[in-house]
This record gives C-alpha cells, structure tokens and sequence, in this order.
C-alpha cells in the first residue's frame, strides 16, 4: 500500500483538451452529476464482480462495500448517497449486482438488508467528513480526515444500521447480533484503509472529480 | 445485461408487478406478526412452493438466489438454538427463508423493463420533493452502460501495463481504471448537456 506500488493513470484519451475548460460555469452541471452519480453506481456494482481479497482458504474479503465508502469519499455526501441509492434501486428491480451476483428483491427481504440500507447513510457520512460539509467548500481532503471518515465513520454507520437489523429480523438479542458481525471488522478495517488510500490517490490524479 | 429474470407464461408471470409486489409486502407482514408454531412454519415453507410450482419455475433456480444465504442461516439457527428454544428458532428461519424466496419469485417472473415501469409509477408521488423519474430512468440506463465501459477500462490498462513489462502487483489497474471512470462520467455529461439533458 505504499506509494512505489501505485502507477500513474495512463494519459486522458483526448489531449487537446483543457482541463479547465470543460463547462462554462465554474460549477458543475445537472448533467455532470447525473453522469457521476451513474458512472460510481457503476463503479460500485464492478467493485461486487471483482475476486475479493484472500484471506486464506475459500474465505475473501468483498470489495463492494470499498466502492461505497469510495463513492461517498470522491462526490461527497449527496452524491455519493445518490450514487449507492441508485446502485440498491437496480439491484432491487433484479439485476445481479451484489456481490456473489445477488440481486432482486430477495436480498432485501433478508437479514442483511439493514447493512445494505446503511451504505447510503455510510456514502453520506463518508462524504459529509471527506468534503467538510454539505456543500461545496474549500475543503480539500486530507489524510487524518479521509482516514477517519472511510475507516471510523464508515464502518460505525455500517454496524450502526445493520446489526440492529439483522438483530430484530433473526429474533436475536443485541449481544448474539454483535458476535456475528464481528467476524467482518478485519475485512472492513482493510477495506477502510485501502478506501483511504485510493480517496488520496484519485484526489492528487483527478481533483475536478471531488468538485460538485 | 444479464438479468435474473426467467421467461414464462404462467399466472404468475403475467400478472401485474405492482400486485406482485403488494401481495409480497402483505404476505410479508403475516409472516412475521404470525406466532411460532409448526403451522406457521408449514405455511412458510408452503407459500414460496406452490408460487414456484405455479411460475413453473425451477426449484433450482430459487434455491441457487439463497445459496448464499444459508450458510447465515445455519450459523444463526445454531446461534438461537443457544438462547431460544428450538420452535421459535426454526419459525424465525422459516419466515426468513419464505419471504426471501417469495420476493425472488416476483423478480424471477417479472422482467426489468417492467420492474423499472413499476418503479416509475411508484416513484410518481416524490415529484414534489424534487425526483423526476424520467430522470432515474436515464440515470439506470446510464449506469447499464458504463458497467460495460469499466470492463473495457480495465482490459485497457491491463494492456497497457503488461506492455511496459514491468512486475506490477495485482491491484495496479485499480486508480487508474477510476481515473478513466472519472473521466468518462465527466464526458458523458458532457454529451447528456450538448443533447440538452441537463
């Protein structure tokens, strides 16, 4: 994870363009936002068909819940809430885009779907700290801040919503629900980090991304 | 896009998604307020069978949508065998198991065009806070194609990188396939705007 292992983006396909000169106003338009709250749906629907991490035998860390702490890093809180929003709307109408190629309204009818709904509150808080705010500032992102935002915030506003959830759907009490979670905190704790340092990364190669 | 639905004639297919949906919701809710009994678990278990028989369906199929979920499921009827006695637990797994395979079952037999109309419909009422379905329509549209967009990013980097020669460690492509991704969003506004989408 350090910096000798990361390589740099291959130019931008078309050169003769400004990177400044893109829209007329210094703000983004309407259109830009629908296409990015689109374009990371996507992102988040690759990061659930991609191999997760090995953890040693058939057990792997899912790497769809990275595109949603990513999403809300990179577009910020409503966005990136939008982004996850429309992401679990697809998957809802039948598409297999979680993670395992799950998807209809199956997976929200079962226990998980606390943890589920909590990844457009997790996109939201993440974005809210990442940005410094609801709305644009000059607010940069900076390390202690994505940090806390992908590895703290994120995986609180996870648990926060989902174990309750998964606790009332299975009968369970608070207790019984934790212990199960737990088995997930060293993949969310990874899972932070790396969002971390690909937050970091996209900000240095692609600022105008994390401008509304 | 691969979709999860299956074509079909029957009842169940060609009744309406919205009352698909609904009877789900209401079936849904009696599951869960009905009290732990052998006959509630019959009931459970009864329900997703006989819409599948009637969807003619392949009870394969539904079974392989929660492959996945029952190893949950084992691990938390053993975790309830601990503090509940073992009707309640098996009534608890029951409800969940019917009500995960009757919602797969509306999605089985409905395709997506017709799902998103559905949602459409639904999303009708939010016009005043400020949704516009038409535009999540697009905004689904947009998302189906840029999924297939990220596959040809990634294939290109991967070139890209192979051809340099260099040892990269496996994870390489990943910022900058979203550096790419960034910049498509960024041209696809471009062109929504120039069409006057914006």
């Amino acid at each position: 994870m350090d910096q000798q292992t990361v390589h740099r983006a291959p130019a931008p396909r078309s050169s003769g363009r400004s990177s400044s000169g893109r829209s007329s106003s210094g703000r983004g338009s309407s259109a830009r936002t629908l296409a990015q709250i689109a374009v990371f749906a996507a992102v988040i629907a690759a990061f659930g068909m991609i191999p997760g991490i090995p953890l040693g035998g058939p057990v792997a860390v899912v790497l769809q819940t990275l595109g949603v702490l990513l999403a809300g890093a990179v577009l910020g809180p409503l966005r990136g809430a939008a982004s996850v929003t429309l992401f679990l709307g697809l998957v809802a109408l039948g598409l297999p885009l979680l993670s395992g190629f799950r998807g209809g309204l199956g997976v929200f009818a079962g226990p998980t779907v606390g943890f589920l709904v909590s990844w457009v509150l997790t996109a939201f808080v993440v974005g809210l700290i990442v940005h410094g705010g609801l709305r644009r500032r000059d607010v940069l992102p900076t390390w202690p801040r994505t940090l806390l935002a992908t590895v703290v915030a994120g995986m609180v506003t996870m648990y926060a919503v989902g174990v309750p959830v998964m606790a009332l759907i299975l009968g369970l009490g608070a207790r019984e629900a934790m212990i199960t979670t737990l088995t997930f905190v060293p993949g969310d704790l990874i899972k932070g980090v790396l969002a971390a340092v690909i937050t970091m990364q996209l900000w240095k190669a692609y600022p105008r991304a994390f401008r509304a | 896009m691969i979709s999860l639905y299956v074509p079909g004639t029957s009842v169940v297919h060609r009744a309406p998604p919205a009352s698909k949906v609904g009877l789900l919701a209401v079936v849904a809710l009696a599951l869960s307020v009905a009290p732990a009994s052998v006959w509630t678990i019959i009931a459970a278990l009864a329900a997703p069978a006989a819409v599948v028989a009637l969807a003619r369906l392949r009870p394969s199929t539904v079974l392989a949508d929660i492959r996945q979920l029952l190893v949950l499921f084992l691990a938390v009827t053993l975790v309830q065998l601990i503090f509940l006695d073992p009707l309640t637990a098996a009534t608890n797994t029951a409800r969940i198991v019917s009500i995960v395979l009757l919602a797969q079952c509306v999605t089985r037999t409905t395709p997506i065009a017709a799902m998103v109309e559905t949602a459409e419909r639904f999303l009708g009422p939010l016009r005043r806070f400020g949704v516009r379905p038409e535009r999540v329509g697009l905004a689904m549209g947009l998302v189906l194609t840029a999924i297939g967009q990220l596959s040809v990013f990634v294939a290109q980097v991967r070139d890209a990188q192979r051809s340099r020669g260099v040892r990269l460690p496996p994870w390489s492509w990943v910022v900058p396939v979203l550096v790419l991704a960034l910049h498509y969003a960024d041209d696809v506004g471009d062109a929504l705007e120039a069409r006057g989408q914006g």
